[in-house]
């Protein structure tokens, strides 16, 4: 052990470049774990502030006829740290956190306090009225109370596990490709120590030590970097207002915004690493161990290889032919040089073109899941009523507003109330969703279209019909009731079964307790089969039409105002407008009350709020996601660059050759130049189709995601993505090509003659 | 007493018709303290012989028996046991390690065996091989001619059964080559050391005890000389 240890020591000391490669290539995934662990247990911290902000207690009991003396009883229970009054028969109490189970310990509490319980677990209290309590289970998970608690933790913690340790199966491809090299450079020294004597477990333990040795210092060193970038990138979140977003404008952020490290996760982070750096070192020890010490000592290993048949005359060739052979000779030759090269490069292509993927993903849908599910964000403020009656907005309205000086952007819009996208309610209503066009019916008034847009539909229909596109239908409501679409099938126009209901033209009478009789007219429930002339269709760029993401919006134009009125009644206009920069929302919402004094049928609603923080939470998406991709970047990049400056050094003697025959400087990078472009170009297509088939992977995943009724893939262009994973191979050429130079710039300052006598 | 004693040993390289029978029923025995060389044309197959002889390269089939160990009988770590201490091999490229100066290069075996290596013994054989002012330089600091005499000393520090060196002097310039045969005689007549040297060199094998002649893996001449 001894002797291993110090001969390790000493290759570390005396090869400093590969030590300072496998230092940084360990410290640069140390730094992404220990990234990603250090971000989970900030998040897991901040809800858990979240949820105490909101409701710090544990449980809370509804029961009648409590007395100070129940009260006292419950609070002297084995498990019950506290309870407390809150209002009118309403308490809420804390375990103690070596509570096991919640339930029984409430239970028993109760008892305690002199309630009953039937054969059915009813709890009822003294005065026989029954007593009602419902856990918190958001803090009680977060605080790890209760063994429910605990097991979901367990469960949590192991899937987000299971997630790190795909990505840091990545990253132990730096780690496994920094220990390769270095061990490859020396292969003849490590046959050299076997043949005089070393064993293979002296092998495994030089390099396992090598290991060790870096680990102490790259370990701790990638941990501190990794917690520093974990928190450049919380303040910078917090300083975006994500926390604001986060809580929902709900409670106080500078009680919940907390940066957390946890010990446990970074000794997981720690020791995940270490593990992954002796099995790199082991994986390589038995590859060093398993070649011939023969071949390897031999120094013209390389060069007796005979061909199996006797190479033809050939033509004398120019020298870019030459250049270009023998650079299709040096990246072939060595398969396996080539194949870790290659695999190498590739994979550090896959690692940024996946990332910034998922970053484009996790930004898309983001937005998606906004413009779905929360309001309409086209603007900051809408003023509109319900077009019961009037629908249209007055002129001194549009310029009262604009006189104010404190809104911008201020446009009629045509905008739909409630949220139409609902999930499919049958089978056949996903049976109407399998088209490859997405699009909801909008209806409205046709003096109000042509007011609006014009004659001329953004899209007209008969587009559409040419080019042959299926429309996707979901529910929507029509007078606040589901209406099904029947039949798209000629485009031309849209048929809905709607149900409504309208006061009975028959009176109906009612008798009270003293036998009065009351006349009244019922409500009664309608079905009609309306049909709707499609008058256009809007795309996505006609962005005041754009209240959700749906790809193409059918402009069903009622010209009877009567029926539309009728049957349409939810649907009304709006104005849209913006705060100007720097304007105060509060001082702006005093404006809108003054204003909207002169306009009360119409309703005032002040989105900007929301706005702010959906656009904060959007930016915090894009800073958390890039902040990964330079990391991943790093490592990629680091990869790359130590794959093909080792694999350059280790071809110093052959370099050497080559310019004792009169190979000039700028002929020995032309050859670089043309093999680095090999490189790129077989990873590039390596990359390209892993890449892609993960993307198809992901996107069929994501098909199945529903949110709103929508998928999220719907929203997520793939074909925005193929220019990240195009962007790699110019990316992984120019690396290679500055990484191929360098050393050879080293080279070239020494001795042809030293070079060639290198051992 | 036969210290060395090679029975049929088979070697063979490629398949078809670059099959290459780098040994063919190759038998021979060298005595204790004999120097013997092992000569012939480029491919014959003596570094091979060499090789197998070493414990680095396993034969297709037959023994080497080294004071009567049967060294293919041997375990992997017995077989790691016997190339430091019971062989000591010397390259033509010398192989010595860069990382570690001459002195300890030349205790590499010992220092292998987790034991204290004999100070007294290293500095003899730096003596004997004219290294004691080069003890603390790296490989990197001497010429190929100390740089051959320290891989010499390197295979003679645990004292060895047999020393087998390949193409000693093949990089090395005649003067050097001079001084580094002269070194191997004096030791083989001073230490009583055996040896099996294979070279290319006829001036080299006529200093030698014998010389065994290897042609296509098979022995063909084996001849003492005066």
């Amino acid at each position: 052990m001894k002797s291993t240890a110090s001969l390790a020591m000493k290759y570390l000391k005396y090869m400093k470049r590969q030590t300072i490669f496998s230092l940084l290539s360990i410290t640069a995934a140390v730094v992404v774990i220990t990234f990603i662990f250090t971000a989970v247990s900030t998040i897991f911290v901040c809800c858990k502030n979240i949820e105490y902000a909101k409701n710090p207690w544990h449980a809370s009991v509804y029961a009648e006829g409590f007395t100070d003396e129940a009260l006292n009883a419950v609070k002297n229970s084995e498990d019950i740290e506290n309870i407390e009054k809150i209002g009118e028969n309403n308490y809420v109490l804390r375990y103690k956190t070596d509570v096991y189970d919640c339930y029984k310990a409430t239970d028993n509490a109760l008892k305690n306090a002199g309630c009953t319980v039937d054969d059915y677990g009813k709890i009822f209290s003294k005065t026989g009225t029954s007593v009602t309590y419902y856990l918190n289970d958001s803090l009680l998970f977060f605080e790890q109370v209760g063994h429910i608690a605990k097991a979901n933790m367990v469960t949590l913690l192991a899937m987000i596990y299971i997630v790190i340790l795909v990505i840091i199966f990545f990253g132990r491809f730096v780690i496994d490709t920094a220990f390769e090299i270095s061990s490859k450079e020396r292969s003849r020294q490590f046959a050299v120590l076997r043949s005089v004597g070393a064993s293979k477990r002296h092998i495994i333990g030089i390099i396992l030590h090598e290991s060790v040795y870096l680990s102490v210092i790259a370990i701790p060193l990638g941990m501190l970097l990794g917690v520093g970038a974990s928190w450049v990138v919380y303040e910078m979140v917090k300083s975006a207002g994500f926390f604001e977003a986060f809580a929902q404008f709900t409670v106080d952020t500078s009680t919940i915004a907390e940066f957390s490290v946890s010990p446990l996760f970074l000794i997981i982070a720690a020791l995940t690493c270490f593990v992954w750096v002796l099995l790199s070192a082991y994986a390589t020890a038995a590859r060093v161990n398993k070649s011939s010490i023969t071949a390897t000592i031999r120094v013209d290993a390389e060069a007796v290889k005979l061909p199996k048949k006797a190479a033809k005359n050939q033509k004398p060739k120019t020298a870019k032919h030459i250049t270009l052979k023998l650079a299709l000779k040096n990246v072939t030759r060595n398969k396996k040089r080539f194949a870790v090269s290659v695999v190498s490069i590739s994979l550090s292509m896959i690692l940024f073109t996946s990332f910034a993927y998922f970053t484009q993903t996790g930004k898309a849908s983001a937005e998606a899941f906004i413009n779905l599910s929360a309001y309409d964000f086209s603007a900051d403020i809408n003023i509109g009523m319900i077009a019961e009656e009037d629908t249209t907005i007055p002129p001194k309205l549009e310029a009262d507003l604009a006189g104010s000086g404190m809104f911008t952007d201020i446009q009629p819009v045509l905008y739909l109330f409630g949220d139409i996208a609902e999930p499919p309610v049958s089978d056949d209503a996903s049976a109407l969703i399998n088209g490859s066009l997405s699009c909801r019916v909008m209806f409205v008034n046709e003096n109000t279209y042509n007011m609006i847009t014009g004659s001329n539909p953004p899209v007209p229909y008969q587009t559409l019909a040419d080019e042959n596109k299926t429309v996707d239908v979901n529910f929507c409501h029509i007078g606040r009731e589901k209406v099904r679409i029947l039949d798209l099938d000629d485009m031309s126009s849209v048929s809905i079964n709607c149900d409504y209901y309208e006061k009975s033209n028959t009176p109906e009478y009612t008798e009270d307790e003293n036998g009065n009789k009351e006349q009244y007219y019922p409500t009664v429930w309608l079905n009609e089969a309306l049909s709707f002339d499609i008058a256009g269709v809007c795309d996505t760029a006609l962005a005041e039409y754009k209240s959700s993401p749906y790809t193409f919006t059918l402009i069903a134009a009622e010209p009877n105002t009567e029926r539309y009125n009728k049957y349409l009644s939810c649907h009304g206009e709006y104005i849209h407008f913006n705060l100007i920069d720097g304007a105060d929302n509060d001082s702006a919402e005093a404006v809108l009350g003054k204003i909207g004094e002169s306009y009360d049928r119409f309703s005032f609603e002040n989105y900007y709020l929301q706005r702010k923080s959906a656009n904060d939470t959007l930016f915090s998406v894009k800073l958390i996601g890039y902040s990964l991709i330079i990391l991943i970047s790093l490592i990629a990049i680091i990869n790359a660059v130590n794959t093909i400056v080792t694999g350059i050094l280790n071809r110093r003697r052959e370099f050497a050759v080559l310019k004792s025959l009169g190979m000039t400087k700028s002929g020995a990078v032309r050859l670089v130049t043309v093999e680095c472009a090999l490189y790129a170009a077989i990873s590039g297509i390596i990359a390209l189709a892993v890449s892609g088939l993960l993307l198809l992977l992901t996107s069929q995943s994501m098909n199945m995601m529903l949110v709103d009724g929508t998928t999220l893939a719907s929203v997520v262009s793939y074909g925005e993505l193929v220019p990240y994973a195009l962007i790699t191979i110019p990316a992984a050429f120019v690396i290679c090509l500055i990484a191929a130079v360098i050393p050879l710039r080293i080279i070239g300052k020494a001795s042809i003659a030293d070079e060639i006598r290198q051992f | 007493m036969e210290i060395l004693e090679v029975k049929n040993l088979t070697k063979t390289y490629g398949k078809g018709e670059s099959l290459i029978k780098a040994a063919d029923s190759i038998s021979f025995t060298v005595p204790k303290g004999q120097m013997a060389a092992v000569v012939g044309a480029s491919g014959s197959g003596k570094s091979t012989l060499l090789h197998i002889i070493g414990g680095v390269e396993k034969p297709e089939s037959g023994n080497v028996l080294v004071n009567g160990t049967d060294v293919y009988s041997l375990s992997e770590k017995e077989l790691a046991a016997y190339r430091r201490t019971k062989v000591g091999l010397i390259y033509q490229f010398y192989n010595l390690l860069p990382i570690l100066n001459v002195s300890d290069n030349i205790t590499l075996p010992t220092f292998m065996d987790e034991k204290k290596p004999d100070e007294k013994r290293l500095a003899e054989l730096l003596e004997l091989l004219g290294l004691s002012d080069r003890a603390s330089h790296l490989p990197s600091q001497l010429s190929g001619g100390q740089q051959q005499r320290a891989a010499i000393a390197r295979a003679l520090f645990s004292s060895p059964d047999i020393l087998l060196a390949d193409e000693p002097t093949g990089n090395l310039d005649s003067k050097s080559s001079e001084e580094i045969i002269t070194l191997l005689r004096t030791t083989s007549e001073q230490l009583g050391q055996t040896m099996l040297i294979v070279t290319h060199d006829e001036k080299i094998a006529a200093r030698c005890d014998r010389i065994i002649t290897v042609s296509d893996g098979r022995i063909v001449g084996d001849e003492v000389t005066s």
